[in-house]
């Protein structure tokens, strides 16, 4: 075997330019296809980020509570019951959440509101909100405040320290009505979001909603976004059928949608270049197995094997894929590690565009291993392909039409 | 004592639309040690016999015994490993492999054979300093003049030892002056090892040098004497 490595090995430096110029192809579609797609990946992650941002990756939830998300499909928040969740591998914590559809009105002015108890540390652990506060304070646990979205108090025309009136129907039809002091205000992302959200503390969301000790949904960050679907499966088996285990791209189809569609162009895109880079593979090693014909027959009758022979083709355009391949990554690496490491800030309508979905308007390559992987499979892939003529030919070689 | 048996040997091309009878009813022996010529126009079929005699190519009648072994019910897999361990080749056109050196082209059938490395090297270079390349051990192919490439090729073809050795017109592509110390070699070799060298040729040269001359026309054997 190591005289077929040596023979392949040197074969393929036999016509330098030719070589160099099939390595350089593989490099080129190897460095624009990972640069590509990696730079998709960022934009999905900050999708990704910023839907899971408001969601978790994972929820559990009363099983009936995704369909109508009513107030009375709600869930005891017990410390065993996190205890029991967080028991899960792969699940990094777990925030409560109570939220609740009400009216919002200020002394000028009222406004449906989406008024979501958090507890404030665990919140703002996994989502900074803290960090989104423009004005005021950050709430605390227990306390009998609110803070509310800018968009929110622009329109009711409240400031920090005014008082917010919050009307609604309470757990199981009772009358939920309450007046907080407006401790801070926050800018969300999502300008939808920005519109109408209040935020109370957790012991008084429930005290507002007649609903002690209840929550509609506990949100669950992950160590492994990629396990996501197995921690799910583990978590409902954990649980039982009584709840409902959603993922973050059940909760938000639209992205997954999106993530979807924008995939299929690239894949579109990336395989013409590949169509394109793989007929030159396979123009080149077709004319390196013709121009060899005698040479195979040669072997041949002086005792090579077919298949000897054939694993020498093979080595030869396998040799020639992973010297590119590797080469394209050396080349491909540095690109997606600085553009993932020095994200370009988005300015003018590309940003505003990026900001109307609740993305942050920056453009950040994502390092997802796998594409380097995938894109050295594929040029793997088309160099069999391209071996496949010759191996066939030497197959149905006749020596003694060849030699002379 | 007979080391290549050729009994009805024949070979018939296009046998269902025109045809060609290149090799037709030929009976045959070679002893060991014999230095033969086969000479005849081109087209007499004298490369068909070389082909058929070296398991290249398949009879289409009759059978090629060599050392008792019967080449004709062989597979395929069975007469490459035949070749490679029993049988040398000398072509026209050399076929070294290029991108090996003198002395890996040598030894590149030993090695497909398995041999320890301190048996190969020390086979080719007495092999190289015996067909006088000693300097050029480590030259390739291409840096070799025609005549230095096919006494290489002649090295390659006796480096494992086989019982015979097939030559098909091996000085076709030399000069009078390669083609005399390409026949010394040769004779020398065939001398000192007791090879057997079967030669298809046109040169006059050979054939003086040919202990035994088989001339073949129209596909069968005219005259067949030893000098």
């Amino acid at each position: 075997m190591n005289q077929l490595i040596k023979l392949a090995w040197r074969n393929i430096w036999r016509k330098k330019r030719r070589s160099v110029i099939t390595m350089l192809s593989v490099i080129f579609a190897v460095v624009i296809s990972v640069n590509f797609r990696s730079l998709q990946w960022g934009a999905y992650d900050k999708m990704i980020e910023a839907g899971t941002k408001n969601s978790g990756y994972l929820q559990v939830q009363s099983q009936d509570y995704w369909e109508d998300k009513s107030i009375n499909e709600l869930i005891e928040d017990h410390v065993n019951f996190r205890n029991q969740i967080s028991s899960v591998p792969g699940i990094s914590s777990v925030i409560p959440r109570l939220q609740n559809f009400s009216l919002a009105a200020s002394e000028s002015s009222s406004k449906g509101a989406l008024v979501i108890g958090i507890d404030p540390e665990s919140e703002n652990q996994y989502n900074e909100l803290n960090s989104r506060v423009i004005k005021g304070s950050y709430l605390s646990e227990n306390e009998n405040a609110v803070i509310i979205a800018e968009g929110l108090s622009n329109y009711l025309k409240l400031k920090v320290n005014d008082t917010l009136v919050l009307v609604s129907q309470g757990y199981h039809a009772s009358i939920a009505a309450g007046k907080y002091p407006i401790k801070g205000i926050v800018k969300l992302p999502n300008p939808q979001m920005n519109r109408m959200t209040a935020y109370l503390p957790l012991t008084t969301a429930q005290a507002f909603n007649g609903a002690e000790g209840l929550v509609n949904a506990f949100m669950l960050n992950v160590s492994d976004r990629t396990q996501v679907n197995a921690t799910q499966l583990m978590l409902q088996d954990q649980l039982g059928p009584a709840y409902a285990i959603m993922r973050w791209d059940e909760m938000h189809p639209e992205i997954q949608k999106s993530i979807n569609t924008d995939t299929t162009i690239a894949t579109l895109l990336l395989s013409a270049l590949y169509l394109i880079v793989g007929f030159g593979i396979i123009g080149t090693i077709v004319m390196m197995a013709l121009e060899r014909k005698r040479e195979f027959g040669m072997l041949q009758a002086i005792g090579l094997q077919k298949s000897q022979i054939q694993t020498v083709i093979l080595l030869e355009s396998l040799m020639l894929g992973v010297i590119g391949v590797i080469l394209a990554w050396l080349i491909a690496f540095p690109i997606v590690n600085f553009m993932h490491n020095n994200p370009i800030p988005l300015t003018g309508e590309g940003a505003k565009s990026f900001e109307a979905m609740g993305v942050e308007p920056v453009i950040q390559f994502a390092i997802k291993p796998h594409l380097f992987a995938l894109m050295g499979l594929i040029i793997f892939l088309i160099m069999l392909v391209a071996s496949a003529f010759p191996l066939t030919m030497i197959r149905k070689l006749k020596m003694s039409e060849v030699i002379k | 004592m007979e080391i290549i048996e050729i009994r009805n040997l024949s070979k018939t091309y296009n046998p269902k639309t025109i045809p060609v009878h290149a090799v037709n009813q030929v009976n045959l022996t070679f002893k060991e040690g014999e230095f033969t010529a086969i000479v005849g126009a081109s087209g007499s079929g004298k490369t068909t016999l070389l082909n058929m005699i070296g398991g290249i190519d398949n009879p289409s009648e009759g059978e090629v015994c060599i050392a008792s072994n019967n080449l004709t019910n062989m597979s395929e897999t069975q007469k490459t490993k035949f070749r490679r361990d029993h049988i040398g080749f000398v072509f026209q056109s050399y076929n070294l492999l290029p991108v090996l050196t003198a002395i890996e082209n040598v030894e590149f059938i030993m090695e497909m054979q398995g041999r320890p490395v301190k048996e190969r090297h020390s086979r080719s270079k007495e092999l190289l300093s015996a067909i006088c390349l000693s300097n050029r051990l480590h030259s390739r192919p291409g840096k070799l003049s025609g005549g230095q490439q096919q006494r290489v090729a002649v090295a390659r073809a006796l480096a494992h030892k086989p019982k015979f050795v097939i030559a098909d017109e091996p000085t076709a592509n030399l000069d009078s002056r390669s083609t005399a110390d390409l026949l010394d070699i040769m004779v020398k070799l065939n001398e000192q090892e007791g090879i057997t060298f079967i030669f298809s040729t046109h040169d006059q040269r050979v054939v003086d040098r040919a202990r035994r001359v088989i001339v073949f026309e129209d596909g069968s054997v005219k005259e067949d004497y030893n000098k």
